[in-house]
Order: C-alpha cells, then structure tokens, then sequence
C-alpha cells in the first residue's frame, strides 16, 4: 500500500476512534446538541471511507471527487456552521454562523456556475471561503471565550477543543488547498511535505475532537 | 508564476504560523490575567462575608439587649412589681386564708419571672443560628415546642435547604420566632404552621396559627408586634399581618432577594 493511501486510511482511523470516544460518553451527550457532534463524526468516518472506496477498489476519480466536492466537503461546512449556531443560541454572535454559511453556499455556487473547476480534488474557490467563514466564526467563538470566564474552565468546555482542532487543520490547510493544483505542476516535492503535513494536522483535529468527546462537559 | 506561487505559498504560511502563535500568547495572557481578577474577586467576596457576619453579630447582639431591655422592663418587672407590692402587704398582716392565697400568687408570679428570665437567657445564646438554614432553625424550634404538649408547630418547604444570607436568616428567624412566641403567649392555638416557598431568588413565607386572633385596629401597646414589622421592613419585604377574633392570625412576608446580603 502507497504512503499516501496508507495516510488516508489512518485518517478514516482517527475519525472513527473519535467516534467510538463519543459513542463511549454517550450519555453525556444523549439529551444535548453535542450528540449531533458524535454522529457527525460516525457520518465522516463513513464518507471518507466511502470516499476511498469510489477511488481506490471502484478506480473512478470523477465519482470521489464529485462525491467530495458536491456533498461531503459542504455536509462538513454547513454541519460547523450549525455547531457554532447551537453554540452561540441566545447570544449577540448568532448571526455570524448564519453569515457564514451564507458566504459559503455564495461562494459554491459561484465555483460551480462559474468558475467550473470541476477537475480539481476539492473546488479551491468554494473551499477557501468557506475556511474563511470557519475561521472568522472560530475568531469571534475565541473573542467571546477570552472575553468572558469561560476561559477558566477551558479544559471541560467542548467548543474551546473542537475550535483549536479546526483552527489547526484549516489554518495550516488552506495554504496548500489555495495553491494545490500549482503546487502539485510546479513544486511536487514541496506539495508531498504538504500533502503529508496536512494528514498530521488533520489527525491532530481528530485527537482535539476526542479530548473534547472525553474530557469535556456539554453546556 | 510557479517561483510567484511558491513564494506567496511560503508568505502565507509564515503569515498563519505568526497569527497562530500570537493567538496562544494572548490566550495564555487573558487565562493568567481572569485567574488573577477571579482570585482578586474571591478575596473581595470571602472579605465582604466577613464583614456581613461581624455586621450581623453586632446587630443581633444590639437587638438582643434592646430585646432583653424590654422584656425585662415590660415583663419581668410588672410581674416583680407585683410580687413586691403583694409581699408589702402580707407585711401588713390580715387573716390567714388570705396570707396564705397572696403568698401563692407571689410564687406563682415569682415563678412566671423566672420562665421568663429562663427564656430571655435563650435568646441571649444561640450558636445554631450561625451555622444551620433557616428550615433546619425551625424545625428544631418546633421539635422543642412540640416537646411540651398543648399546641404543635409545623414547618413546611418546598426546598430542604433554603440559602438565605446570615444576615438576612438573622433576622428573619427572630421574626418568626416573635410570631411563634406571641401565638403561645397570647392566642391559646393548638397549631401553628408556616409555610416556605422558595421561588428563584424570592421566599414566600406563610404564618399562622388557629387561636383566639385579635383586632388588628386596636393597639394591644405590646412590642411583639412593632418588632415583627421592624423586622420585617429591615429584610425589605413585603408584610401583612391578619387577624380576626375568633379565626386565628396569620403572617405573610415576601423576600425579594433572599441570596444578596441586606
């Protein structure tokens, strides 16, 4: 097995031993919004490996890009955005999730109406603004997290882990997905350190999403 | 375009790395600069309840003479006086049936003071009322009059433990230990009841008994009364008082806020 099948294999790990962390303090989650968090990363889990399925044994690049480009990569996006809404319910910072998602959807469709960058793994424009959102929604959650008290106890509030893991993936991603196709005709020694160094962050987000399932306390 | 890529790969990536390590900088300051004001914060309020219990103390201590003061003046001197003038006139001399009935009326008054000093000194010590909630205050209070048969006292809550602050517990406590005595002097009851109903921050408190009720119009001239509404109008809350001859009498407070320090 190739090393970067193996590294797409290890993430599908990740997801599902995030997943199992959730299904395992079940309870705690049963009767809150978070419970949704769990399933969602049990939905990834599956996706990704549905997603590994199409390209590698099925051998149709077209179908697993289509697959990520048109479902799995906006489901991701929009479920964020939905997590964050959930977060700051009753709250002045509401209308930054709905915002964003706005943003998004905007930005997909300009991807696929305009720009038809159907060939690319993941559509950079799309992509890019929706890691833009995410990250403007994550910057208010931490503004409004530092601001408050909720800083003292940020070893059991949930949000403060799933951010950091989110905040570490799409920072350190975005450069490569911005410039990947470049990279990747032009620069295909530094797109593998890349390539490699995204899977790190990535499992990174999954190890923040199972301390957050573990030790944290849903609100 | 590839060394221009490369080159606004490798900007943005640096950008990131400074944004990312700033953020943790500044996480770390806030977390040290909100433990800092929290502990600033928990001194301030360990302070402030130090001060509302020597603020309480000193008060409960100078309610508590003026209490004894009157007591002393309205009760237990009437009855010495009482007892002076009727051992004067056993003095005088007179038939022997007669000495002899005056001079059980001087024990029996003699005795009635000495119930009365013997109370007064209880309300002198109480170190419950520091540490126990009101509920808990009551019920042993009740458990020691319903010790002595002739009238039952109930205590009823929606909460078993009511967090009322010292202060405020003080002083209600000595309220309705006022309507309790005033019910056992005054109304010959055989149940007094009172109710707690705690609701978020508020306290509903209903208080009553089923005796003999008084004119609420006429002025009986007795302290009970003036002290309970005192009380009442320190713990700023609303208070009613009712009676009618004959259907018993009843007290309502609502505290507004029984968790801020009065």
């Amino acid at each position: 097995m190739k090393t970067y099948v193996l590294a797409q294999y290890l993430s599908v790990a990740a997801e599902g031993i995030a997943f199992i962390a959730g299904m395992v303090c079940w309870k705690k989650f049963r009767h809150n919004y978070w419970k949704w968090f769990v399933l969602y990363l049990g939905a990834i889990s599956i996706f990704d490996f549905t997603g590994i399925y199409i390209l590698y044994i099925v051998k149709d690049a077209a179908l697993s890009r289509a697959f990520y480009n048109y479902f799995v990569i906006p489901f991701e996006f929009i479920f964020f955005y939905w997590l964050y809404f959930r977060y700051f319910k009753g709250t002045k910072y509401t209308k930054w999730p709905f915002a964003g998602t706005a943003i998004y959807m905007a930005g997909w469709a300009v991807n696929i109406l305009f720009l038809r960058q159907l060939n690319f793994w993941v559509l950079p424009f799309s992509y890019m603004t929706g890691i833009i959102a995410l990250l403007i929604i994550i910057i208010v959650f931490y503004y409004k997290f530092i601001s408050g008290n909720d800083i003292l106890n940020f070893k059991t509030e949930m949000m403060f882990w799933v951010s950091l893991g989110l905040l570490l993936f799409y920072l350190v991603s975005s450069p490569f997905y911005g410039l990947r196709q470049v990279l990747y005709k032009e620069h295909r020694n530094v797109f593998w350190i890349y390539y490699y160094m995204q899977f790190g962050v990535n499992y990174l987000m999954y190890f923040f999403f199972t301390i957050a399932l573990l030790w944290g306390k849903p609100r | 375009m590839g060394e221009t890529a490369l080159n606004i790969f490798f900007a943005f990536i640096s950008i990131v790395l400074l944004l990312f390590i700033a953020g943790i900088i500044l996480f770390i300051f806030q977390y040290r600069k909100r433990r800092v004001e929290q502990e600033q914060e928990r001194l301030k309020t360990a302070e402030l309840h130090q001060l509302d219990l020597m603020y309480t103390q000193v008060k409960s201590q100078q309610e508590a003479m003026q209490y004894i003061g009157e007591e002393i003046h309205d009760n237990v001197g009437q009855k010495l006086t009482l007892a002076s003038l009727y051992a004067k006139r056993l003095s005088c001399g007179g038939p022997a049936s007669e000495m002899i009935e005056q001079s059980g009326v001087i024990g029996r008054i003699i005795d009635e003071s000495l119930a009365e000093l013997r109370q007064l000194s209880k309300t002198l010590s109480n170190p419950q009322l520091t540490s126990a909630d009101i509920v808990a205050l009551l019920k042993e209070e009740a458990r020691q009059i319903n010790a002595i048969a002739g009238c039952r006292l109930e205590i009823t809550s929606n909460e078993t433990v009511i967090p009322v602050t010292l202060s405020k517990k003080n002083i209600l406590f000595r309220l309705l230990q006022e309507f309790i005595q005033n019910s056992l002097k005054h109304s010959g009851c055989r149940l007094i009841s009172i109710r707690f109903e705690k609701q978020g921050d508020a306290l509903f408190i209903n208080a009553s008994d089923n005796g003999k009720g008084f004119d609420i119009h006429l002025s009986y001239g007795g302290i009970g009364l003036q002290h309970m509404k005192k009380r009442a109008a320190q713990l700023q809350s609303n208070y009613t008082i009712a009676s009618e001859q004959g259907k018993g009498t009843s007290l309502s407070l609502h505290l507004h806020d029984i968790v801020t320090a009065s």
